[in-house]
């Protein structure tokens, strides 16, 4: 037990000669933090930015809803004038603002005093993905809730019809990361916040206008919610318009990781990376059908 | 000793900002004096760990800042204020504070609460923590960066020109601050000489990347004996000689006939070692 004990402070020592049980173990006085560290960095820190952005947040889902409601055609099976897909549309545009706004509040202003400090980018940027998957998990509740109960008041009630398969399920993660990466690639190449959203609304109109089924690079997970056969979506997955957000994202996820790893090179990362992003949405409108 | 760099190199480019700089800091309030791009802020950056040295060996805080958690656990314990503050508009000047708090890792809120209190007390901000930083004056913004490095009472500050901007009550108040605690290792640069003589232990004279002084302000007073001088004319061929507030000229170098030898100040002897490459001759 003892050498368990003494092998075990050994390793520690090695591992972290600042470990309070060393300091303990050699009889050195042992600091206390000037503060008591109870919550994650990560998740304190979505508590701020989710607290400092909340009424952008909000006023853009508002308006969202407003249009949705208003100012489109709803297919003639949505759920008494209220649109499902908003949330999800809230949870990217949501996602989108917070990354823009914190990566544009980061860039070009006391970075050099942010990065004297132990909690880095990546520590921030989990922060914001905390807010997000917060946000994404209350609307996936509120959605299935809001799905189980017009089927319970309905004339179909059907407990499986809530249960999506693997793939509706990891395109809300995905949407929402792709969000909030694009807004940390479009942080830094627009100067307001603003741009986010009303760049994402005017692209999800103008590429939905080819469509005649409203396909929109969010239609699988809008077809889940309105059309709810279990399992099944009209749009396949595989549908182009759907594919190019997914690689929207997955370019932005490259490029913000390339920002995030390689210090001192990120002009010209982004410059690629813009481009990459770019490119693929460019020939994702022009494969459309 | 707090912090230690030795023979560090950096060079921006083909532009050398530290030539095998070495260097021990020890508690105390240790000054940086130094011409424009002389390499002081390039040395308060390697020392707060934001900038790693292209050659040469830094330990800070007992820990080497190349190793990731050691940096990391470096951080957890200094408190920097760069040149740049670069507080964000759209925060109040108490959303700031709290984020940077944040980020030092004082996540309990109510504990954070009363340590942004704290610091805002401490640089007499308590009154605009509700005003946009945008609305700052320069001297506020300044104190703003300086509560941010004192969030969590640090073991080491380094200070990169703190007291620009501030009016002569707020440089008493930022001298106290400074000085309260002498076991702290705090190191700054200034070209405010007065501020040097009036509070550092240690001075230390950096110019193109090289040490020239290391020393007590005394001992920097001192080292300029008997070559500074008070004159009625302007001598030619003084290294540097300006007219002070009581009309006679001041030169320093060679004496010129019939001057009168005066006590060097702090700033004599920084002119002296620095010599002409500080201050070109005006109107010579």
């Amino acid at each position: 037990m003892e050498i368990g004990l003494i092998v075990l402070l050994v390793l520690l020592e090695r591992s972290r000669p600042d470990l309070v049980v060393r300091r303990w173990w050699a009889g050195l006085p042992v600091p206390r933090p000037a503060l008591p560290l109870r919550v994650p960095a990560p998740v304190a820190l979505a508590g701020v930015d989710a607290r400092r952005l909340a009424f952008r947040i909000s006023v853009i889902g508002v308006a969202f809803a407003l249009y949705k409601l208003f100012w489109r055609d709803l297919p003639d099976d949505a759920y008494s004038g209220v649109n499902l897909t908003v949330g999800f549309y809230l949870a990217f545009l949501g996602l989108g603002v917070l990354a823009v706004t914190a990566a544009i509040a980061g860039r070009d202003r006391g970075q050099e005093l942010l990065d004297a400090l132990p909690c880095g980018p990546r520590s921030r940027v989990l922060g914001w993905v905390v807010v997000l998957t917060v946000l994404a998990a209350i609307q996936y509740a509120l959605l299935a809730g809001l799905r189980f109960g017009h089927y319970e008041t309905g004339s179909e009630p059907s407990y499986a019809a809530l249960l999506p398969d693997a793939w509706e399920l990891a395109q809300g993660p995905l949407m929402l990361l792709g969000g909030g990466l694009l807004g940390l690639l479009l942080s830094r190449l627009v100067i307001a916040w603003v741009a986010v959203p009303v760049g994402v609304v005017l692209g999800v109109m103008w590429v939905g206008s080819f469509q005649s089924l409203d396909l929109t690079m969010l239609a699988p997970l809008t077809e889940w919610i309105q059309y709810p056969e279990d399992g099944q979506v009209i749009v396949e997955p595989g549908d182009l318009a759907w594919h190019n957000g997914y690689l929207l994202g997955l370019c932005g996820l490259g490029v913000v990781a390339a920002l995030l790893l390689e210090k001192g090179r990120r002009t010209g990362l982004l410059l690629a990376g813009t481009a990459i992003t770019a490119a693929t949405v460019v020939a994702g409108v022009l494969s459309l059908p | 000793m707090t912090a230690r760099a030795h023979e560090i190199r950096k060079t921006y480019g083909g532009t050398t900002a530290l030539d095998g700089l070495s260097l021990d800091l020890g508690p105390g309030v240790t000054g940086l004096l130094g011409p424009n791009g002389a390499g002081k802020t390039t040395l308060l950056r390697i020392l707060a760990t934001v900038l790693a040295p292209d050659a040469g060996t830094v330990r800070v805080l007992g820990r080497d800042p190349s190793v990731a958690s050691e940096r990391t656990e470096i951080r957890r314990r200094l408190g920097y204020l760069p040149q740049e503050v670069g507080a964000y508009p759209g925060f109040s000047v108490r959303e700031f504070v709290d984020y940077v708090a944040v980020l030092k890792e004082h996540t309990d809120r109510r504990a954070r609460r009363h340590e942004v209190d704290r610091v805002l007390e401490l640089v007499d901000l308590t009154s605009k923590a509700y005003d946009k930083t945008r609305t700052l004056s320069g001297g506020m913004r300044r104190r703003l960066g300086l509560a941010t490095a004192f969030l969590g009472d640090p073991e080491l500050l380094i200070l990169d020109e703190p007291a620009v901007g501030l009016d002569p009550e707020q440089r008493l108040r930022f001298r106290e601050l400074v000085s309260a605690d002498p076991g702290r290792c705090v190191v700054l640069s200034t070209h405010q000489t007065e501020d040097v003589a009036a509070l550092c232990r240690e001075v230390v004279v950096v110019d193109a990347g090289r040490l020239l002084f290391r020393g007590s302000p005394a001992d920097l007073a001192a080292s300029a004996a008997g070559r500074v001088w008070r004159s009625d004319a302007r001598e030619p061929g003084a290294d540097l000689a300006w007219i002070a507030g009581d009309g006679s000229t001041r030169p320093i170098g060679r004496p010129p006939a019939g001057a009168e030898l005066v006590v060097p100040t702090v700033e004599d002897a920084y002119l002296v070692l620095v010599g002409a490459k500080a201050l070109a001759p005006v109107g010579a």
